[in-house]
């Protein structure tokens, strides 16, 4: 059943950005709606869905538009397993915590993509700052803003 | 956060996890694409894109319908219909541009002394690392990897992953491309490769070669993927860097941001021929 539910959320997000971006290209600039689905899943459910889910992603979204099958699946494989494991370890409580690693996870996804393709021999690119910045801000407010609503609802 | 550390030993799972990742990619690097693989999650994946398409597609007319529909009395009725007047005189405008587009798409097919196949921009990645497209023509319309993809401004790269009904391009802008090229002025050749951004960059050139900014770059033939004679870039600058090779920048002939159709050449070996391309 979780395997059927990831699935369907793996499917949802990239089509949900697909829609937006085909609907609105410029969105592709401000978030990245897999990526904050895989931040927001490995922060609910722990380091080992987060590695599943962000590496499902990661590898249909290589298969889509990557140049090498499996770097962004690294990436947001590893991003989904380290946010996880920080969800295990800290209290988050209020939107701002939330903000911050939805940003810091945008981030090190970018980052880790780059170095595994440098890795893998292909020519290191590093991303645009001021582009990276905006996603990671748009990724930390949309990210944050689920994520705070979704600690509201489960308060006692 | 609810949960605590499940599912057994996560650091064994992100072990297992990225060795088998990294041997993908090494059994890439090592011995080719894994095109099957890839058009497998491609053709599985072929059904999101569409109707992620279609889902735009509707998005944009329901869009368009509800802008002709607010406001009250009379007042209403008249802005109603300047409001749905307005849409169809920019639909009007959106299906000449299109058609112009097509027109010049289908001059450019006749002109071709190629075989090709018209295609559509299904979605189209150049924000991120990898700069690609994805277009609604796959094996079944007879598109192999390595085809030339053009439209009437130049080049716009190759079919990468083919599946069926869709395959995957390379833009030239991507940081993995590379093209052989010569300068249409002095006939110096060289190869374009892209910098994974919006220019591209003139390699393989000496110091002594004849190269000015506005010159024009046009495909050689030399590399088999692109036939000769198609409009490539204009050369934007010319300079030396530290360790005196020569950096030549060139700026792309095709708007990677606005690719909505294209043309696949699915015949590579052709020799050059004057072709009708836009100005």
């Amino acid at each position: 059943m979780r395997v059927v539910g990831g699935a369907l959320l793996c499917a949802g997000a990239i089509l949900g950005q697909l829609v937006l971006t085909g609907y609105w290209p410029r969105s592709a600039n401000l978030f990245d709606l897999p990526l904050v689905v895989v931040l927001y899943y490995a922060l609910d459910r722990g380091p080992t869905p987060g590695l599943l889910l962000g590496g499902a992603v990661g590898l249909i979204e290589d298969a889509l538009t990557g140049s090498l099958l499996g770097a962004g699946a690294v990436a947001r494989g590893l991003v989904g397993y380290l946010i996880g494991s920080a969800g295990t370890r800290l209290v988050l409580i209020g939107p701002f915590p939330l903000l911050f690693l939805a940003a810091a996870g945008t981030l090190l996804s970018e980052v880790l993509e780059a170095a595994t393709l440098a890795l893998m021999g292909r020519r290191l690119v590093i991303p645009p700052i001021l582009g990276l910045l905006t996603v990671a801000a748009g990724n930390g407010l949309v990210g944050g803003a689920l994520l705070a609503l979704r600690n509201r609802e489960n308060r006692p | 956060m609810r949960h605590t550390a499940r599912g057994g030993r996560p650091a064994i799972h992100l072990v297992v996890m990225m060795v088998a990742l990294f041997s993908l990619m090494a059994g890439q690097v090592r011995f080719g694409r894994w095109s099957r693989v890839e058009g497998l999650l491609l053709h599985g994946a072929s059904p999101i894109l569409r109707s992620a398409d279609a889902a735009a597609k509707e998005l944009h007319e329901l869009a368009s319908r509800a802008a002709g529909r607010e406001s009250p009395g009379r007042l209403r009725e008249l802005e109603e219909r300047v409001a749905r007047l307005e849409i169809e005189k920019q639909r009007h405008r959106e299906q000449e541009i299109e058609n112009a587009r097509l027109r010049a798409l289908l001059d450019l097919g006749q002109s071709l002394p190629i075989p090709s196949v018209a295609a559509s921009v299904l979605s189209n990645a150049v924000q991120g690392p990898a700069k690609t497209c994805l277009i609604n023509r796959g094996t079944s319309a007879g598109l192999r990897p390595d085809m030339a993809v053009v439209n009437s401004q130049g080049v716009v790269g190759r079919t990468w992953t083919v599946a069926a009904g869709i395959a995957k391009v390379q833009l030239l802008v991507d940081a993995s491309s590379g093209i052989a090229v010569l300068v249409q002025r002095s006939r110096v050749q060289g190869v374009l490769v892209g910098r994974g951004d919006h220019l591209l960059q003139l390699r393989y050139v000496s110091t002594l070669d004849d190269l000015e900014p506005g010159d024009l770059l046009l495909t050689s033939g030399q590399d088999r993927i692109y036939p000769k004679g198609l409009p490539v870039g204009v050369i934007a600058g010319v300079s030396e860097s530290v360790s005196r090779q020569r950096v030549v920048t060139v700026v792309p002939r095709v708007d990677f941001n606005r690719l909505e159709e294209v043309l696949v050449l699915t015949e590579s070996e052709s020799s050059a021929q004057p072709m009708d391309f836009d100005p």
